[in-house]
């Protein structure tokens, strides 16, 4: 069987590799560097420029040098707003483009260059052409996104054998020297731009996955932007950045920086200074969001976290002293380092290249699909027909038969996600079955809905009389999420109140209207704890805020509903004492 | 019809143990997951995850083995079996309580209104502690009835099998109910 090589696209930097003897190995460039920054710049005249030398242009041309594309590959228009230097297009419901000197581009046409340069990286260090890559993704991605990455690689010139999820993969660069054993582990993944938390177990060879579970739009990447947007330096957005990047890299070694600029604002030398203490303050509520996940894959997996072997760090940003303490406080044990952070993904795919082409002998991946697949049905509810989690490859079948007599055709609208309601869940496309006509209930078609090994969906539909078997097209969702298109009216309803003073009055009216009652409540349950002074100030408090809404000013109202919240700090502390007693 | 029995090399029975429904899954698939070149065999895969799928959960794995055996036995919809009857409401209060008092946290628009909360909220989760304890004991207890049973199965014990099916049908689900309660409620 012919080479096929691994891929790591990143948010930040991708790898590539290959197996080499048994063991996989990772790529390097002509400078001698196996990480390639995931940056492509676009010159006003001549070709495209990807990696290193393209990031240092967004210090030139920001607008011009596209990074972090995969926050957008398989994305549309309206799912949720983005942050980047360089312009995004595209109407509403559309596939978001990326736009560049007057030209648009698909995500997957940028990610597509940056493959471009790793194939031709590793012929030239391989020394035969490379046609077949198996590219990985966040466990989270859906089905859009998956696809959409697929195409980056065929654009690239490539065959795509297998979409990799990258906890998965990391989990077999683990396990390649754990063969005989078995294990449950945990892999958390926080890279610049994506959040997945896996569990999978090892058992001799077989690496099964239990349960997954992530986040597509957080990683380091909203770290360096809490950074930048705390950062009061009078300079430039793209020197702020590589500042806070580097003062956030140093940290995890260091106690404190300070970066010298010379020359940076206006001929002047400013210096950038951060604590390792600020920068946990800062990342904190960010890297706290990981947590529900962590709870959520282990009811999942139903194991508690005290059940588990490992946990494996993976990512660039799991570095970090604070998120290493937040891992070993959710998972009850000192997280497992052993594996590079930055290169284990890339490996992991290197091993899945070698099962697929048979020089990994020994090892065998089963993975599972993060979401739920279902169809709307009456009454706008998702019907799951593969629950999320099951292991791939799956199919199941429904039946679907003619509401009415002669009906012809029905509208089935096919979704992923978690939520009861379909209108709540990300629509993945539709397709029309076409019933030959007969009395209700008679006409019958078996739909088979397959999730492959790459996590995407395939459709079959099967005449039950002729037994004859279709492939049902599906068309991608156009209708924008409506929920995008209900905020974007609702926010514009929101200024709809002529006098903004009016629609101020009214909020702080309905929460007084809330608060007064809950302080007499709080008063009658735990007043008697407080001191005569305590309770003085929250009884002027009171009168302060009743005045107000005589009076009708709104600014006035808002500030005593304020400080009336803040007189009874105590008595809420003194609420929840009591409750925590039993 | 499909024997995920067979498909896996398990006997026919009631019991079975759970580590070795999954060794046997896990040794076929190393040879017949479709990512192995040669062997990969992706329609007999699919039969595999299907048959694991089915006989990893004893109560699945029991209606399974109602209808290979006994197929006019009725495994469709039924009211909670009697011995479950305590629980039954136990949970359905629960489950109230906790949708009572999510309403009213979202509805409070304070810090003192969701303190007011707080005596509720603790109360809640010592409940929700216990109904999951009663759950996992109510669960042993039918894996022990259904290992018994096991001991003595000569094949015609349908309505036995009929109400365990049942029963741990009813605990497996209000087991996952609790556990989706804890997710959100716990800290």
């Amino acid at each position: 069987m012919s080479l096929i090589v691994g891929i790591d696209l990143g948010t930040t930097n991708s790898l590539i590799g290959a197996m080499d003897a048994g063991f996989p190995v990772l790529i390097a460039d002509a400078d001698g560097e196996r990480l390639t920054p995931s940056v492509v710049y676009f010159p006003a005249e001549g070709e495209p420029c990807v990696g290193r030398a393209a990031a240092r242009m967004r210090a030139v041309d920001a607008a011009a040098t596209v990074s972090s594309v995969k926050r957008s590959i398989g994305r549309r228009v309206g799912e949720e707003a983005d942050d980047v230097s360089y312009q995004l297009a595209g109407a509403k419901g559309e596939p978001v483009r990326v736009r560049v000197r007057d030209r648009e581009f698909a995500p997957e046409e940028v990610s597509a260059l940056v493959l471009r340069k790793l194939k031709a990286d590793a012929e030239r260090a391989l020394e035969q052409e490379v046609t077949r890559a198996v590219i990985t993704v966040p466990a989270y991605f859906n089905d859009a996104q998956r696809t959409a990455t697929k195409r980056a690689g065929e654009l690239a010139g490539m065959t795509v054998e297998r979409i990799v999820n990258e906890p998965t993969a990391a989990a077999l660069a683990y396990g390649l020297d754990k063969l005989g054993d078995r294990a449950k582990i945990a892999v958390f993944d926080l890279g610049g731009g994506t959040f997945d938390i896996s569990i999978l177990e090892l058992n001799q060879g077989v690496f099964q996955v239990l349960a997954t579970n992530g986040n597509t739009r957080l990683g380091g990447d909203d770290v360096d932007a809490a950074l930048m947007a705390e950062c009061r330096l009078p300079i430039a957005d793209w020197q702020k950045r590589d500042v806070v990047i580097e003062a956030k890299h140093r940290l995890s070694t260091e106690d404190a920086v300070e970066i010298a600029l010379p020359f940076a604002a206006g001929g002047e030398s400013v210096t950038y200074r951060l604590t390792r203490q600020e920068l946990d303050r800062i990342a904190a509520p960010i890297v706290e969001r990981t947590r529900p996940h962590c709870r959520r894959v282990l009811a999942d997996a139903k194991l508690a976290a005290s059940e588990l072997d490992e946990v494996i760090l993976v990512g660039g940003q799991t570095r970090m002293p604070l998120v290493r303490g937040l891992v070993a406080e959710i998972f009850g044990r000192e997280p497992n380092i052993s594996q590079n952070p930055d290169e284990a993904v890339a490996l992991g795919a290197t091993i899945q290249a070698g099962i697929l082409s048979g020089a990994v002998q020994n090892m065998v991946l089963l993975d599972v699909t993060p979401l739920s697949l279902g169809i709307e049905t009456f009454g706008g509810l998702m019907n799951v027909i593969i629950p999320r989690n099951s292991t791939i490859p799956i199919k199941a079948g429904e039946m679907f038969t003619n509401a009415v007599a002669g009906q012809t055709s029905m509208l089935i609208k096919v979704l992923q996600g978690e939520r009861e309601l379909a209108k709540d869940n990300w629509p993945l496309g539709h397709f029309e079955l076409e019933f030959e006509r007969a009395p209700k209930g008679q006409a019958r078609l078996g739909v088979q809905f397959e999730i492959d090994a790459n996590g995407l969906l395939h459709v079959l539909a099967r005449d039950t009389k002729t037994g004859a078997e279709k492939k049902v097209e599906m068309t991608s969702a156009i209708d924008v999420s409506d929920e995008a298109v209900e905020k974007m009216l609702g926010d514009s309803l929101e200024h709809a109140f002529e006098d903004v003073n009016d629609r101020v009055f009214v909020e702080a009216k309905l929460k007084a209207d809330e608060l007064l009652p809950a302080v007499r409540k709080a008063l009658e349950q735990v007043g008697a704890d407080l001191s005569d002074d305590e309770r003085g100030l929250i009884a002027q408090r009171v009168a302060e805020v009743e005045e107000a809404i005589a009076t009708g000013a709104a600014q006035l109202l808002k500030r005593a509903n304020a400080a009336l919240d803040e007189s009874t700090q105590r008595l809420a502390t003194l609420l929840i004492e009591r409750a925590m007693r039993g | 019809m499909t024997d995920h029995f067979a498909l896996l090399g398990q006997e026919r029975r009631p019991w079975l143990d759970a580590e070795a429904v999954k060794e046997a899954f896990h040794r076929r698939s190393a040879e017949s997951h479709p990512d192995v070149p040669g062997s990969g065999d992706a329609g007999y895969f699919a039969e595999l995850n299907a048959a694991y799928t089915v006989l990893r959960d004893p109560a699945s794995r029991l209606r399974h083995l109602l209808e290979l055996t006994s197929p006019e036995a009725a495994t469709g919809q039924a009211p909670p079996p009697a011995e479950l009857g305590d629980l039954f409401m136990r949970i359905g209060a629960m489950k109230r309580r906790l949708d009572a008092l999510a309403a009213a946290q979202s509805a409070a628009g304070s810090p003192l209104a969701r303190a007011l909360l707080a005596g509720e909220e603790a109360a809640a989760r010592r409940e929700l502690s216990a109904v999951r304890v009663a759950l996992d004991a109510a669960l042993a207890a039918a894996d022990a009835e259904l290992r018994e049973l096991d001991g003595r199965w000569a094949g015609d014990e349908t309505a036995e099998l009929v109400h365990l099916y049942h029963r741990l049908a009813y605990l497996g689900r209000w087991q996952a109910q609790s556990r989706e309660a804890a997710l959100r409620w716990e800290t």
